[in-house]
């Protein structure tokens, strides 16, 4: 659960990143021009952005699986 | 003992004399990581308004400036993924900073966890105190 809230936010601003991004792109052809080049490199970024935030919920419920280990060790070691 | 563990017994005894260099590090590195999540999400909340708004010209905040809306929003999409990756660069940052205070202390990095030497929460951390603490 706490993976979840912590990712949570994150998730949301980028999910709002990639949707900003999807109507820029269906909103060609670009006027300038020039605003492709810099669409191209938002998509570029924005990959990566989700990317990384993929990676981050997959390490925040690695983190949490751990620390509940720790925590039940703990637990059993010295009781509640 | 060969050069290389020589080598590696000087840098951690120069390590241990400095530990207050690096714990300082990790310091700056999860301030850093907090201001970049919150530039992240009210850049997040300034695009949303921004998205629903009427007009062919927006006012940009701090600049004072009238800019047409096809403009604003991919260079605020850029600010937003630029801080993002910043956010997700600091969590490597703090990771490797991390381990090295570890291994300099002599404890396994498991063993100590982040949120105990790390004096700077951000908004995240503290949506998880309720169950930290019950």
């Amino acid at each position: 659960m706490n993976a979840i809230v912590y990712s949570l936010p994150l998730t949301l601003a980028v999910t709002w990143m990639a949707s900003l991004w999807i109507e820029s792109v269906r909103a060609r052809p670009y006027q300038p021009a020039w605003l492709a080049v810099l669409h191209g490199i938002n998509g570029l970024l924005l990959l990566l952005t989700v990317v990384r935030t993929v990676a981050l919920w997959i390490e925040r419920v690695r983190t949490y699986r751990q620390e509940a280990r720790i925590l039940e060790q703990i637990r059993a070691e010295f009781g509640e | 003992m060969n050069r290389a563990d020589s080598r590696r017994k000087t840098a951690r005894e120069f390590q241990s004399e400095h530990i207050d260099w690096l714990y300082a590090r990790l310091q700056a590195i999860t301030r850093a990581q907090g201001r970049y999540l919150w530039l992240l999400l009210i850049g997040g909340l300034y695009t949303f308004a921004v998205h629903f708004s009427a007009g062919t010209t927006l006012k940009v905040p701090v600049l004072g400036l009238d800019v047409p809306r096809v403009l604003v929003e991919p260079f605020a999409l850029l600010f937003l993924c630029l801080m993002a990756l910043g956010f997700f660069g600091t969590f490597e940052a703090t990771s490797f900073q991390h381990r090295l205070i570890a291994f300099v202390v002599g404890m396994d990095w498991r063993q100590l966890p982040v949120h105990h030497i790390d004096q700077n929460e951000h908004i995240l951390d503290h949506l998880m105190l309720p169950r930290a603490s019950g």
